[in-house]
């Protein structure tokens, strides 16, 4: 299972509150969307994991490989080690391998992080955690190795049983790993309190509300983007105004008149920005920008060839080109008499006999050539004056509209041109149009550049603010839905927030009052309140019976003590899917009093998780050894070119034997007091050894580990624990020790058993063997130890 | 009056009064004493001659003949007052506050060590 569960009921808890809610339905859509869909649960993630071992090369403190192996299951484990020694190491490895970071060195200097390779070891940094996931029989590989120089130059892999290895995303854990942290190192206890945001986020994570906080923070983003839309278009209308006022453009003026309105009509100001063509004064101003008058110079030519031609007409009048035609016309006619009457040459006319001869006829040819050459003379200049004429009444065109007045008075005289044959009221008029027509458009054109330049800046700044101004518009219509929503949403949140946190909380007291001990601290209420900046844990602190006291009167002992107790209900979570939880370095400032606490918490944290302490200071071990809490305690040595060794100091099973052994070297012993005392002590020697039988057996079996740690905490009797060790009915233990160790294991195991409810009946057992049952104890310890 | 509950109301007089000098000391090493003497009663009545043996011992004894809790916390208030009593270099005398917890400590277990019916 993955914390996704949680996800999928926090929405249909907020949908069910939708219904019921009163709020509008666009409202209540807002809300859906911005709570949006649960995410697909997870599957295949592993839960139930618990530390198997870390072995570690080249990293920190560790030169050639070394290896932690950590008992199985729930329980404490210590391990302690002078400064130095290389525990912490293993310590960081462990949340190295699963994050790739480490928290001390998050805030650290480049020359910090930089040297986690060991100085003694040519070989690249490597770490390797073993895990136990539930319902698998073999362990899970985590190893990460370094590429690179720096820190963050690493890539980790997992190989699951039976499964070729993957990149270590591939175990989905990284939502777990935040959620549910189960490393609590020294350097985050100790600023935990120091940051509220930090420490909200830490304490909130397990609540599983952070898909409800996004929403919330999505609708407020929501609604403070619409109040800005709102605010930011009223605000920037007064600097648009002043602008607009001081352009001397029609454009502008129209626009500083209507945007000064109380209700701007967007469409027309869009309008100027766009066009000018609603602007009488540009338009006409346009006009002239766009006029072409006569051209000057085909002017002067027309009226050339219209003079010219006007003389050449007048040279042609002089003669008549009519007389010479029709004179022409009569010698033809008598030439051809003569040619019909070549033998009669009297005249037709004059009656003058002999006149049409030949040489006449001669005479008469070249006349007609030369009357007939002036005549087409005539014809020519008269056609030419008409052309040149024409040519220049095409000059001129008629007026564009809506000409300006001098302009148009001249272009009426030039008109007038067209009906009259004067060349030099022509060459005039046209000439002095096409001045005038150059003048007023280069003026025009000057004046338009000038206000389009000013204006164009102008318009775009305009037309922004109409956008925003619609924008603004639409979102003060949005706004008030938006509001609700957000305001609705975030009550929600804060009252399923105040109900989660209410279980946590208390767990969390229970933990400070058990550790407090004689501080004058004590701990009230744990709410959290606020969201994105202002969020933050409020912590009722009474000091001294004075309620509301700050943070500031506690020692740094305290403020640790008062961290872990925040802490642990988050590694203690159901759905987180870590059964392990490492702590390093949690004894530091605390004061002896706080360390028993410590201690004590421990043991009851360990019954539900496998705590792993890390510690140099010794006070923890002694406190546990004292208090007599269940624990092994394993010794982490260093020697000489950073090679770590770790051996068991202490464990329950060792310690119980110990204790026997002590009793009964005691020669002041009264008789009789050793049967009564051995077999208690020695069966707490025999269960721990079952205990860790079972757990080896059934965490690696394919078993759900939950269900395995309920099966060994509800097994009260030895043969109950010792039958979920083997794996037989509690009936056949005795039968399976003297089949698999032998005829003598089932005899002790039956003594200790029995010597504990029947005075005697521990020694009877033993009696005429001349064997120490302790011996016999500590020889069946061995070999269970051994049973796979 | 028995031993210990005289023992107990000394350190209680040294815990109020207590100002300068090694009063912690005093204090932790009249409560060990008087620990010492109400486990050394119990063994007179419920088990003669191991109130001869050594202090581990009895202490360890107890887990055969009192309850879990009590054989616990005897051990636990026991290697605390050890620890209290000797002086070492570099650990902190023990406060009034752990002191007085100490008291109260033994005081229960001399209670639960004592005969059902504490003679008045």
């Amino acid at each position: 299972m993955s914390s996704s569960p949680a996800h999928v009921t926090l929405h249909d808890a907020v949908k069910a509150r939708l219904a019921g809610s009163g709020l509008p339905a666009e409202a209540r859509d807002l809300v859906l969307a911005a709570l949006g869909e649960p995410p697909p649960a997870a599957s295949g993630s592993p839960t139930g994991i618990y530390l198997r071992a870390v072995t570690v090369a080249g990293f920190r403190g560790i030169g050639r490989p070394a290896r932690l192996q950590l008992p199985q299951g729930n329980g404490l484990v210590v391990v302690t080690g002078r400064n130095g020694s290389g525990k912490s190491s293993f310590a960081e490895a462990v949340e190295m391998a699963l994050t790739g970071r480490n928290s001390r060195w998050n805030a650290r200097s480049q020359v910090w992080t930089s040297s986690f390779r060991n100085l003694h070891s040519g070989t690249r940094p490597e770490i390797e955690v073993e895990l136990l996931v539930s319902g698998e029989s073999g362990p899970t590989v985590v190893r990460r190795e370094w590429t690179g120089t720096r820190v963050e130059d690493s890539a980790a892999t997992v190989r699951r049983p039976g499964r070729e290895p993957a990149p270590l995303d591939t175990l989905n854990l990284d939502h777990a790993l935040a959620a549910y942290r189960p490393f609590l190192p020294y350097a985050e206890l100790g600023s935990a309190l120091d940051k509220p945001s930090d420490l909200y986020d830490k304490v909130s994570g397990i609540l599983g509300l952070g898909p409800l906080a996004e929403a919330c923070a999505a609708l407020r983003d929501q609604k403070n983007a619409l109040g800005k839309k709102v605010t930011s278009s009223r605000q920037a209308l007064a600097p648009l105004l002043g602008a607009l006022a001081t352009v001397d453009d029609p454009r502008a003026r129209a626009a500083h008149a209507e945007l000064s309105g109380r209700d701007p009509d967007l469409s027309a100001v869009e309008a100027l920005t766009v066009g000018d063509g609603a602007q009488a004064e540009l338009r006409d101003l346009r006009r002239v920008a766009e006029i072409t008058g006569p051209d000057a110079q085909a002017v002067r030519e027309a009226a050339e060839r219209m003079r010219a031609a006007s003389h050449a007409l007048e040279e042609v009048r002089r003669g008549s080109a009519e007389d010479a035609r029709e004179r022409a016309e009569l010698l033809d006619r008598a030439l051809a008499h003569h040619l019909r009457h070549r033998d009669d040459p009297a005249c037709p006319v004059c009656e003058t006999p002999d006149r049409l001869d030949d040489a006449w006829a001669a005479r008469a040819r070249a006349e007609v050539t030369r009357l007939r050459r002036k005549a087409a003379d005539a014809d020519a200049a008269r056609a030419e004056a008409r052309a040149a004429w024409a040519a220049a009444r095409r000059l001129i065109g008629d007026p564009p509209t809506g000409l300006p007045e001098p302009l148009a008075a001249s272009w009426r005289e030039w008109l007038a041109c067209r009906e009259s044959a004067d060349v030099r009221r022509f060459t005039e008029a046209g000439l002095r149009l096409a001045e005038e027509c150059r003048v007023s458009r280069d003026e025009a054109v000057k004046r338009l550049a000038d206000q389009d330049g000013r204006w164009t800046e102008l318009a775009g700044a305009v037309a922004a603010w109409c956008r925003d101004a619609r924008e603004a518009a639409a979102a003060r219509g949005r706004l008030p839905l938006v509001r609700a929503a957000d305001a609705w949403l975030h009550e929600v949140h804060a009252d399923l927030r105040a109900a989660r946190m209410a279980a946590q909380g208390q767990d969390a007291r229970m933990y400070w009052a058990i550790m407090r001990r004689q501080s004058n601290v004590s701990l009230g209420e744990i709410r959290l309140a606020g969201t994105r900046t202002q969020r933050k844990v409020e912590l009722d602190v009474t000091v001294d019976e004075v309620p509301g006291a700050a943070l500031g009167v506690m020692s740094q002992g305290e403020l640790h003590a008062l961290a872990l107790s925040l802490f642990l209900p988050r590694a203690l979570a159901d759905e987180s899917p870590f059964r392990f939880l490492v702590i390093d370095d949690p004894v530091q400032s605390m004061d002896p009093g706080k360390v028993d606490g410590l201690a004590q918490v421990l043991e009851t944290v360990a019954e539900f998780r496998q705590v792993v302490v890390f510690t140099h200071d010794t006070r923890l071990t002694e406190a546990i050894r004292r208090l007599r809490i269940r624990a092994t305690i394993l010794e982490v040595t260093r020697r000489e070119r950073s090679e770590v060794e770790v051996r068991v100091s202490d464990d329950p099973v060792e310690r119980a034997l110990k204790d026997a052994r002590s009793v009964v070297g005691d020669p002041r012993l009264p008789a009789g007091v050793a049967p009564d005392v051995l077999p208690g002590l020695c069966r707490v020697a025999l269960e721990g050894a079952f205990v860790e039988v079972a757990r080896r057996r059934l965490l690696t079996a394919d078993a759900d580990h939950d269900a395995v740690e309920r099966r060994i905490a509800e097994a009260r009797r030895s043969s109950e624990i010792a039958a979920v060790a083997l794996g037989v009915e509690p009936g056949e233990v005795v039968g399976w020790l003297n089949r698999t160790i032998g005829p003598w294991a089932g005899s002790v195991f039956h003594a200790c058993n029995r010597g504990a409810h029947d005075q005697g009946g521990f020694e009877a057992v033993f009696r005429g063997t001349g064997k120490d049952p302790i011996e016999y104890v500590t020889k069946l310890v061995r070999r269970l130890r051994e049973v796979n | 009056m028995t031993t210990s509950a005289r023992l107990l109301d000394d350190a209680d007089t040294v815990l109020r009064t207590g100002g300068l000098g090694p009063w912690p000391r005093m204090t932790a090493f009249l409560l060990r004493k008087a620990l010492e003497s109400c486990m050394r009663d119990f063994w007179r009545r419920i088990r003669p001659g191991v109130e001869r043996c050594g202090m581990r011992t009895q202490v360890l004894c107890l887990t055969g003949y009192a309850d879990e809790s009590t054989a616990r916390r005897a051990a636990g208030a026991w290697a605390a007052l050890s620890t209290a009593c000797h002086y070492h270099g570099y650990e902190l005398d023990p406060t009034a506050d752990e002191l007085r917890a100490l008291h109260d400590e033994v005081r229960v277990l001399a209670e639960r060590l004592g005969p059902v019916s504490p003679t008045p």
